[in-house]
């Protein structure tokens, strides 16, 4: 009795690898000649029976699914699927990379610096954005009386503070904010050189709330 | 890529003797590796989007497309790659490290060469409601629109497709075994 598979070539052969390809792998016993095989085992002739007589080729017991050249491309598919999981290398570069990036974006999330308002100008040195906007605010508050409280250089340091932020604006294109702060701006210096009267005034005090 | 590892491992001999034409052996291989690249692609998007919160969720919902017709049409491109040479995995770092850093950034339309340009322009096109605009002046960027970004892109993929079918199907590989 030997162990192995026997490919017998008088009848249609179905291979292995062909018949994992185009369906379920048949369990049965394939007769060829005067040997007898199954999945396990061959044996040889007996000497019992009559050898002359022919013997029909019997490939499995069940019946036999025709082989089909789609199922056999999707189980291609599903083979080369497999087969690429086992990159293990790459794919675990891919998830270091990706768990590294996730990281820096959870301490960006946390520590809230996903807007703008950290960014300093002039870069590096100068101050941050909700510096220059917390100025403007103590400005417009100041504004609120008729005349002007602050003495002029203590005002012309809030003054270089707008401009700042004009600038930045400028260079952000953000146009439109900066047309309308352009516009409040004029007001309040006309509400500083002149007090909160005419047209200008009144558009600084929509604008900061004067 | 996977060409060359398959010639490694000594398996591609074996797809070869299959009774499968070597177009559906190869359309096969592409299929097969979607499931990985998109999903490490658009997963790995959408868990960066995810970490970061509102503005990355806003995110994650303009600019899936752009990533999805991106990653479609650089898995056909390295596809190819895989199938025309036999080193494809230096050869597909170096097109990304310098062709398309440097073509994908260079003034007029010698950028137009790259696949990361459609990619950003479906960004850009997407984004344009929310007022975020092209880094440089439009006449030096010169930005295509959305629906022509998507076309050029599958276009792309489906280019690609066919040149690694047609070449897959005439190469003949030696020392396999």
């Amino acid at each position: 009795m030997t162990r192995g598979r026997v490919a017998c070539f008088r009848g249609p052969l179905i291979a292995d690898s062909w018949q994992a390809m185009a369906g379920p792998r048949k369990h049965g016993t394939l007769r060829c000649g005067g040997f007898s095989m199954s999945d396990q085992t061959v044996s040889g002739p007996t000497g019992l029976e009559p050898a002359a007589a022919p013997r029909p080729v019997l490939l499995t017991s069940r019946p036999v699914e025709r082989p089909s050249t789609w199922r056999a491309w999707w189980y291609l598919v599903r083979l080369s699927v497999q087969r690429q999981s086992r990159s293990h290398q790459m794919v675990w570069v891919a998830l270091i990379l990706l768990g590294l990036t996730a990281t820096i974006i959870l301490l960006n999330t946390a520590a809230g610096r996903w807007g703008m308002n950290h960014y300093r100008s002039p870069r590096g040195s100068g101050p941050r954005f909700d510096q220059y906007l917390q100025s403007i605010q103590g400005f417009a508050m100041a504004c609120r009386g008729r005349r002007p409280r602050w003495p002029s250089g203590r005002l012309a340091a809030k003054l270089e503070g707008v401009a700042g932020t004009l600038g930045l604006l400028h260079i952000l294109q953000l146009d439109r904010v900066r047309r309308v702060h352009e516009l409040s701006v004029a007001g309040l210096e006309h509400v500083v050189r002149d007090g909160c009267a005419g047209r200008r005034a009144r558009i600084a005090g929509v604008y900061f709330g004067c | 890529m996977r060409w060359a590892a398959s010639a490694n491992r000594g398996s591609l001999l074996w797809l070869l003797t299959r009774p499968l034409p070597r177009s559906s052996i190869y359309l096969a291989k592409f299929v097969a590796l979607l499931p990985w690249s998109l999903g490490l692609n658009l997963g790995g998007f959408a868990i960066l989007c995810l970490a970061a919160g509102a503005p990355g969720r806003k995110a994650l919902t303009l600019y899936w497309p752009a990533v999805l017709f991106g990653s479609l049409a650089f898995c056909s491109l390295f596809h190819l790659m895989g199938a025309c040479f036999r080193r494809a995995a230096i050869v597909s770092l170096v097109y990304s490290f310098f062709l398309e850093t440097i073509l994908g950034n260079m003034p007029g339309y010698m950028k137009r060469i790259s696949i990361s340009f459609y990619t950003r322009c479906l960004m850009f096109d997407e984004a344009g409601s929310l007022g975020v605009a092209p880094p440089q002046r439009p006449s030096i960027y010169l930005p295509v629109d959305g629906p022509t970004a998507v076309w050029v892109l599958v276009g792309m993929t489906l280019t690609f497709l066919l040149i690694g079918t047609v070449v897959f199907a005439r190469t003949e590989y030696q020392d396999l075994t």
